[in-house]
């Protein structure tokens, strides 16, 4: 490997130069990717800059966005988390019909996290305690999760939540049209919340001690050990980070589709979740990753699906593309690497 | 043949719309741009009402265009492509939900935006804080009523005994199980009959066998079975073909059958003399309903009832008419 001051003074080429400096900051990829894109999308998709639609996009990033956080905290310590998307529905499920019994809107939220955070609970245990295969052990947690969800509801969905839960959460705030809208148009509150989350939980990540550590027990365990980082407890704990944010987006999806359902996030938008941390400069071998990274990485898959239905063209041509940018990426994390 | 594929009430229209006759205000407009929000495209009813409701938009002498998502049978996604409909601006929201309470937000979404919304086969819920402009789906209760209604007009005809029938319901969860049960119940009162068992079938071939062998037992002279959906009548086949009561129109030992869905299986047994009435899932006449409300709606028409279509009955007497073939979808 050769030492970046040493790379700067050799005569390497421009290109090689930029790879260098791509490869030292894999956070810039997705920006550069989301800025190039909303670039050119605001000048050729009709409507795309449309005040209604950038709050459109910025909303949607509530209904993945702590999700996507989890998984960079997971990926970051070396693990990956498949269970995240049927916790959501087990953990609203569970939140939503004490909504109903009680018109507690405190105690289902709260129902959300303890949910949620339990099965990341799980997940930690497993993983960092018991040594198991963190694949096998969220696929099991995912059927477990999807399993609990159908037979507490028996497949159907709750409904008749409280409206001050419903208005207050899936709100849009601040109405404006900054001359360019002709109708007001709020600001979502998911919006708003994911964007506080990445701010907090990245400051987290990247800033802190404890954000060291998950860093180092990713890219080397068995270094991280010998440095002293309790290894186990910080694994335990990125799951424990992907549970709670699993009951953060049961509460944010609940209030938005006014019910809780089995079905509320599928196997289709795990990929997804993995493709926007992994875009976000996360590798799946573990100690890389940001949270600013992962957010953006989120940013340029939402946009590249509210173009595609702006345009019209096939959904399944955006998933196409989805599936060619995340082997796209995987290869350049590879090539990283070497 | 219209009678007959198209036999479901229209929407009492708006007075003012009625007074100046809706489809003046139809041609008088431009193009009409209908966001469609699906579930996906994996199943037989997506793809094929995705495939007629472009046949029949381009054919429509309003120019329609039609934008089509897939949501791949998530919730959260679906309200998102909604969401982004809506930001494009369509005229019209045309949903097929996933979830019949969830599609409520998308629908509040899309007044809020000033644009009307369609609900497709699966009604928003009665109970849901929004409701759709207009609900164009299938008559389930019809179809099991019109379908029982043909078998015991044919038995009287027969000279048979119209006494008890065996149900074999599908999922007792599902509204559309429900309501062809009370399709049947309504036949059944007509004509003097009674369901003497109603056996949950789940939508599952083997489920319907598992409870159909029993109660064959428990009531051997059953002369009529009317089963939910034609999915589970490879089952009902197996538990008659075991009980040697499998025969086809004619013999002594024939069960009358009525069933609903027209599915290749009930198109075969209806062929082989085994089945004897099977009312469609018109999807055909469903998509062409949509069609045609899309640009009343996108003109700002109301409707106060659901546009529930009423499909064919398919025998073994007219299975082969052209006409009767011209429905079919699921072949």
């Amino acid at each position: 490997m050769v030492d970046e001051s040493q790379f700067r003074a050799s005569g390497a080429s421009p290109g090689l130069k930029l790879w260098h400096w791509i490869s030292a900051n894999p956070a810039l990829l997705p920006v550069a990717l989301s800025v190039a894109m909303a670039i050119i999308f605001a000048l050729t998709v009709p409507k795309f800059a449309d005040l209604r639609n950038i709050m459109n996009i910025f909303g949607q990033l509530g209904f993945l966005g702590f999700l996507c956080i989890g998984m960079t905290y997971v990926m970051v310590a070396g693990g990956i988390d498949l269970s995240s998307y049927t916790v959501v529905s087990a953990s609203a499920v569970v939140g939503a019909t004490a909504m109903v019994a009680t018109d507690s809107t405190l105690l289902g939220c709260v129902l959300m996290l303890a949910i949620g955070c339990s099965f990341g609970i799980v997940n930690g245990i497993a993983v960092a305690y018991l040594r198991m295969i963190p694949f096998i052990v969220t696929l099991s947690t995912m059927v477990v999760a999807e399993g609990f969800a159908i037979w507490f509801t028996q497949a159907q969905s709750v409904y008749g939540l409280p409206d001050a839960f419903i208005d207050n959460f899936s709100a849009r705030i601040l109405p404006m049209t900054l001359g360019i809208s002709p109708r007001p148009v709020g600001i979502p509150v998911a919006g708003i919340a994911v964007l506080v989350a990445a701010l907090a939980l990245g400051f987290v990540l990247s800033r802190t001690i404890y954000g060291r550590r998950v860093y180092l027990t990713g890219a080397n365990e068995e270094t991280a050990r010998i440095s002293g980082v309790k290894v186990r407890r910080i694994e335990f704990s990125t799951y424990a980070i992907a549970g709670i944010m699993a009951g953060i987006t049961a509460i944010v999806l609940t209030a938005d589709l006014g019910t809780a359902t089995t079905a509320m996030v599928r196997d289709v938008r795990l990929m997804d979740i993995i493709a926007a941390t992994v875009i976000g400069g996360a590798s799946l071998k573990g100690g890389k990753g940001s949270i600013l990274g992962t957010m953006f990485g989120l940013l340029f898959l939402t946009m590249l699906s509210n173009a595609f239905n702006l345009l019209g063209v096939s959904p399944f041509i955006a998933m196409v593309i989805k599936g060619s940018v995340l082997v796209a990426v995987i290869g350049l994390d590879v090539l990283r690497a070497k | 043949m219209t009678r007959l594929t198209r036999r479901g009430f229209m929407a009492t229209t708006a007075a003012a719309s009625a007074a100046l006759g809706a489809p003046a205000i139809v041609h008088a407009q431009g193009k009409v741009t209908v966001g469609m929000a699906w579930p996906g495209m994996q199943d037989a009813v997506w793809s094929t009402s995705h495939k007629l409701l472009n046949e029949f938009a381009a054919a429509s002498d309003t120019e329609i265009e039609l934008v089509f998502t897939a949501a791949d049978m998530d919730v959260a996604k679906q309200a998102s492509d909604a969401n982004d409909l809506i930001s494009r601006g369509v005229d019209v929201l045309l949903v097929f939900p996933i979830d019949s309470k969830a599609i409520s937000s998308s629908v509040k979404r899309a007044r809020d935006a000033g644009i009307p919304s369609m609900a497709f086969l699966r009604q928003v819920h009665a109970d849901a804080r929004h409701q759709a402009d207009v609900f164009v789906g299938i008559d389930a209760k019809y179809q099991q009523l019109s379908s029982a209604r043909t078998v015991f007009e044919k038995m009287k005809a027969d000279g048979a005994e119209v006494g008890e029938v065996l149900w074999v319901s599908g999922d007792i969860r599902d509204e559309n199980s429900r309501l062809r049960g009370v399709g049947l119940q309504e036949a059944c009162d007509e004509h003097g009959a009674s369901i003497a068992q109603d056996l949950v079938g789940n939508w599952d071939p083997q489920q319907a066998a598992a409870a159909l062998a029993p109660a064959l037992k428990a009531y051997p002279d059953i002369n009529h079975i009317s089963v939910a959906s034609d999915v589970m009548m490879s089952g009902v086949r197996q538990v008659l073909q075991d009980a040697g009561r499998w025969a086809p129109h004619g013999e002594p030992s024939h069960i009358y059958l009525s069933s609903v869905d027209v599915f290749p299986i009930g198109l075969e047994l209806l062929r082989s003399g085994h089945l004897d009435a099977d009312t469609i899932f018109d999807v055909t006449g469903m998509c062409r309903e949509a069609v045609d409300l899309m640009p009343r709606l996108a003109a700002g028409e109301s409707f106060d009832s659901d546009i529930l279509i009423q499909g064919p009955v398919f025998t073994p007497d007219n299975v082969d008419d052209p006409e009767m073939q011209a429905q079919l979808w699921a072949t």
